[in-house]
């Protein structure tokens, strides 16, 4: 008895201390990565359209955004920094779960070239292996991508090595429930809206190859989708970049010569097309697309796919019930994340969707579109020109799809005099209402030129 | 392979569960071939040096033995196997360790008095733990030439006392009437020691790599720009010093001490909260206890101790410290290290402080006050790394003694950020309680293995998720290597 106690405690403690490590893993880990990706192995609904590739993809392509206008099963598995090596053992892994009919992939992981001993790669790698369960290719893959670094192997199947130094620099959003941070299957959104110079454009076959550790990668890729019978779409996202680097990135250009599955496309070189424009749809400090730019981006994609594969479309029918409460939930994240804002050109920013109606009250558009931003965030939208050459006060408002422009307007005029006069804000330079046409919640903000009254 | 590897911890319970497999006959065999594959991990060419050892003062031990009698020719043919034995040994310590020092300092001898001497540049890369297990194969020889220990006529067995992996690289250093003794004995499986064992190494661990390693990022960022950083910069460095220095070798004797213990071996103890001492004597009686003790037997009593008067025995302690602070570095700062513990303690002697009762607390934490300065002192020549970086940054101290760095943020910028930092001076001061208890007499081991086993479970956890998020390990450092590896 004395002895089988005794057997039993060492036992109990093993457990114990194990289910410890366990669990100061997960809680020290950063969820970002693995949530978005268990997320997409959870989805029940086929993906008809994968989007992979670096940050510039993930807050680039919105699958919400390609899902309510065109009814698109999408998901957006990009990360940070992503290699094209990282992204072909996505891939794999991806399709074990999903295999969808179209992929897309940006191009920017061509600039990477031979940089398989960047210092950054071990970092960057945790974005994609972090959401990846333990498995024969997860250990195949971080031994190939980081072959010469056997080092770092454990950070990836034992998460506390690599990130309990965390416990300094936890928030609280790291003791919240992690999804909520996560409805946007997989799309992500910058802030600090930006006017970014606009590049040098070189034509899509103005190209400069080069045999080395991306370019192999980019290859395997396609012949990966070829087997699975995926179409690929290797896609440049505008961002303001040199000749040179354009004909790195127009690499994808010889794949698409080479492989009947794979089509390259310049987006930059389509930006009027798009209503792509740099004064207005780039962010963090101007080097990724803001969420404008990324609802142009994904409208054209949309557009472009929809003209040539028939899609299901998930919104109707048997999937309509699922559809709603998921968009539900991503109009309620969005809620979050305008809350985040610091600017009301970063604000409005994230409002010029079809999920709301809203109205805009300037005080002063000499002040408030100084530096031309928010006249082109609205001319868009309105396809007005009365935004951009207004100078004293202006009235914007989309009322589900009922837009109405006017300049040198008082405010009792317009719907803030009639139904919001008590939540409007004399003294503010810019007073938003905004309203979500699904839920009818409305949230009113007032706004200087420094920030959010 | 270092304790706090990722390899050592995959290889300590492999090599733990095979030993508890096999056969108790055969169970010394497996520990024998799992040594020398843990010290081969670092160079598998060090292992000649580790046999060569292992032949020569087992050769010693098997010749001793044949010359039994008490005539003089016996005693004669004993004195020189011994003088043999000794020589042979130290002499590949010698090569390794100070054969660059000895060419250096003839080199800078001849070229002050102008005299052309073209000596060869070399560079030997010090095979790690060869002070550690030198000393512990001659204590060994000494024992037989003495009669203290029976000779071990079995020279693996005799091997795996040398090599024994959880003392090899940084000691215990070991007698051979205890280890020896040890091995000659098959151990069990004991749900005691397992258990005394496994909260040894995790309090090692924590030492290791909570307390030491972190504060080690401080102290490594203060001496590695002594420039940039002067006055209140080093007093807070070589104070964190003293506390990486007891971390880093305590903890590494805790755990060595804690994986022996569960495959069922007592090593000796090597820290006995050495700064609650009220005396640097009593200092060295409880730090590094295994190399003091050592030191004591074999050089300080065969000079004859304190039996020949009173300046021979303070020549005797001088000789001790200075050969203890050669042993710990071919360096000059070493051996000012060595001298200045020295001359603390003669200086005491004089005084009469160490044979002095201490009748209040408040007399005690004044003398163990000073004799934490005292010691710390010292601890600038040691880490400086040189005489005339540790004289530079002491004068530094005098010179620009900014004393205001303490009070700002600025602390925070030497490497390791508010909150870590906190939490290393949180470590520190939980080390210096639990040394209070064990100076007030507290056996906390055995205190916690006297409570209940959920307690017990709960301090564990407590200790073991300490470790792993406050202790500087994982992706990002390098596993810190322990500093006494370089002695």
């Amino acid at each position: 008895m004395d002895k089988f106690k005794k057997v039993l405690k060492c036992i109990i403690t093993v457990a114990a201390l194990a289910l410890l490590t366990c669990f100061l893993s997960y809680f020290y880990m950063s969820k970002n990565g693995p949530i978005h990706r268990k997320r997409f192995y959870e989805q029940k609904k086929p993906v008809d359209v994968l989007f992979m590739g670096t940050s510039h993809a993930y807050g680039g392509y919105q699958p919400m955004e390609l899902y309510e206008k065109y009814g698109i099963s999408a998901f957006n598995l990009a990360t940070a920094g992503e290699r094209f090596a990282v992204n072909y053992y996505s891939l794999l892994d991806a399709f074990e779960y999903h295999v969808p009919r179209v992929c897309v992939i940006d191009c920017h992981g061509f600039e990477y070239g031979n940089e398989k001993n960047d210092p950054e790669v071990p970092t960057r790698c945790h974005g994609i292996f972090d959401g990846m369960p333990m498995s024969a290719l997860k250990i195949r893959a971080v031994k190939d991508v980081l072959s010469d670094r056997p080092e770092t192997w454990p950070e990836y199947f034992f998460p506390l090595y690599y990130y309990h130094n965390r416990w300094s620099e936890l928030e609280r959003q790291d003791f919240e429930d992690p999804a909520v941070n996560c409805y946007g299957k997989g799309g992500r959104i910058f802030y600090g809206m930006a006017n970014a110079p606009e590049p040098e454009l070189v034509a899509e076959d103005d190209y400069v190859w080069e045999d080395d550790y991306s370019t192999e990668y980019a290859e395997k890729i396609v012949q990966l989708c070829r087997e699975k019978g995926v179409d690929v779409y290797y896609m440049c996202i505008p961002f303001p970049c040199d000749a040179k680097a354009q004909r790195v990135l127009n690499r994808a250009k010889r794949l698409e010569e080479k492989y009947d599955n794979c089509t390259y496309i310049n987006l930059m070189n389509h930006a009027d097309e798009i209503g792509f424009d740099y004064g207005c749809c780039m962010s963090d400090m101007g080097s990724h697309v803001s969420f404008t730019g990324a609802t142009r981006l994904t409208d054209y994609i949309g557009e472009y796919l929809k003209e040539r594969y028939d899609f299901t479309d998930y919104r109707t029918g048997a999937d309509a019930a699922e559809w709603e409460q998921e968009y539900t939930d991503y109009t309620a994240y969005m809620d979050r994340l305008r809350e985040k804002c610091e600017t009301y050109q970063d604000y409005l920013d994230k409002v010029f969707t079809p999920a709301y109606s809203y109205a805009v009250y300037v005080s002063d558009m000499k002040t408030a579109n100084s530096d031309k931003m928010l006249g082109k965030l609205i001319k868009k939208e309105g396809e007005r020109d009365l935004a951009e050459s207004a100078e004293g006060s202006y009235y914007f408002s989309n009322l589900n799809g009922d837009i109405c422009e006017e300049s040198g307007i008082e405010a009792k005029d317009t719907v803030f005099g009639a139904e919001y006069a008590g939540s409007y804000n004399p003294e503010a330079l810019v007073n938003i209402v905004l309203y979500n046409n699904r839920t009818g919640e409305t949230k009113v903000s007032s706004w200087s030129a420094e920030g959010r009254l | 392979m270092l304790f706090n590897s990722f390899s050592f911890l995959i290889f300590f319970p492999a090599v733990a569960l095979v030993y508890f497999i096999l056969p108790k006959k055969i169970r010394w065999v497996w520990l024998l071939v799992s040594s020398y594959y843990f010290y081969m991990s670092w160079n598998a060419l060090y292992a000649l040096l580790l046999f060569s050892s292992t032949l020569i003062t087992w050769l010693a031990g098997i010749l001793m033995s044949r010359f039994t009698g008490k005539d003089p020719g016996s005693l004669r043919k004993k004195k020189a196997v011994i003088a043999a034995g000794i020589v042979l040994n130290l002499g590949i310590l010698a090569y390794f360790k100070y054969f660059s020092f000895l060419l250096n300092n003839i080199s800078s001898i001849t070229s002050r008095f102008n005299i052309p001497l073209n000596l060869p540049q070399v560079d030997i890369v010090l095979p790690v733990g060869i002070s550690f297990y030198t000393f512990q194969a001659l204590g060994y020889a000494i024992d037989v030439y003495r009669g203290d220990t029976p000779v071990e006529k079995n020279f693996f067995r005799y091997a795996l006392f040398v090599s024994f992996f959880p003392q090899l690289v940084a000691g215990p250093i070991e007698r051979s009437g205890s280890l020896l003794k040890q091995v000659n004995e098959s151990t069990s499986l004991s749900y005691e020691n397992l258990r005394r064992g496994f909260m040894m190494t995790l309090c090692g661990y924590f030492l290791k790599v909570v307390m030491a390693d972190n504060i080690a990022v401080v102290v490594d960022t203060v001496f590695g720009e002594p420039e940039k950083y002067t006055g209140a910069y080093v007093v807070l460095a070589t104070v964190l010093f003293a506390f990486q220095i007891y971390g880093d070798f305590g903890g590494y004797s805790l755990i060595a001490r804690g994986v022996a213990k569960m495959l069922g071996f007592n090593l000796m103890g090597n820290f006995d909260a050495p700064y609650m001492s009220a005396s640097v004597s009593e200092f060295w009686r409880r730090w590094h206890v295994s190399l003091n003790k050592w030191f004591r037997d074999y050089v300080y009593i065969p000079l004859g101790g304190n039996r020949k008067g009173t300046v021979r025995k303070y020549l005797n302690v001088m000789a001790v410290f200075l050969l203890s602070g050669l042993w710990h570095g071919a360096s000059w700062n070493f051996v000012i290290w060595g001298g200045l513990n020295g001359i603390f303690q003669v200086f005491e002697g004089i005084l009469g402080i160490g044979s002095k009762k201490i009748k209040t607390d408040g007399q005690r934490i004044f003398r163990v006050i000073v004799t934490f300065v005292l010691v710390d002192f010292t601890w600038l020549f040691f880490r400086a790394g040189s005489t005339a970086k540790a004289l530079s940054m002491l004068s530094g101290v005098f010179t620009d003694p900014n004393l205001w760095v303490l009070f700002t943020d600025d602390i925070f910028t030497l490497g390791l950020e508010m909150k870590p930092f906190i939490a290393m001076v949180c470590a520190i001061f939980a080390v210096l309680i639990l040394d209070i208890f064990k100076v007030k007499g507290m056996d906390l081991y055995l205190w916690l293995e006297r409570q209940g086993f959920l307690f017990r479970l709960t301090v564990y956890a407590l200790v073991l998720g300490a470790i792993l998020t406050f202790g500087a390990w994982g992706g990002g450092f390098n596993e810190n290597t322990f500093l006494y590896f370089q002695f």
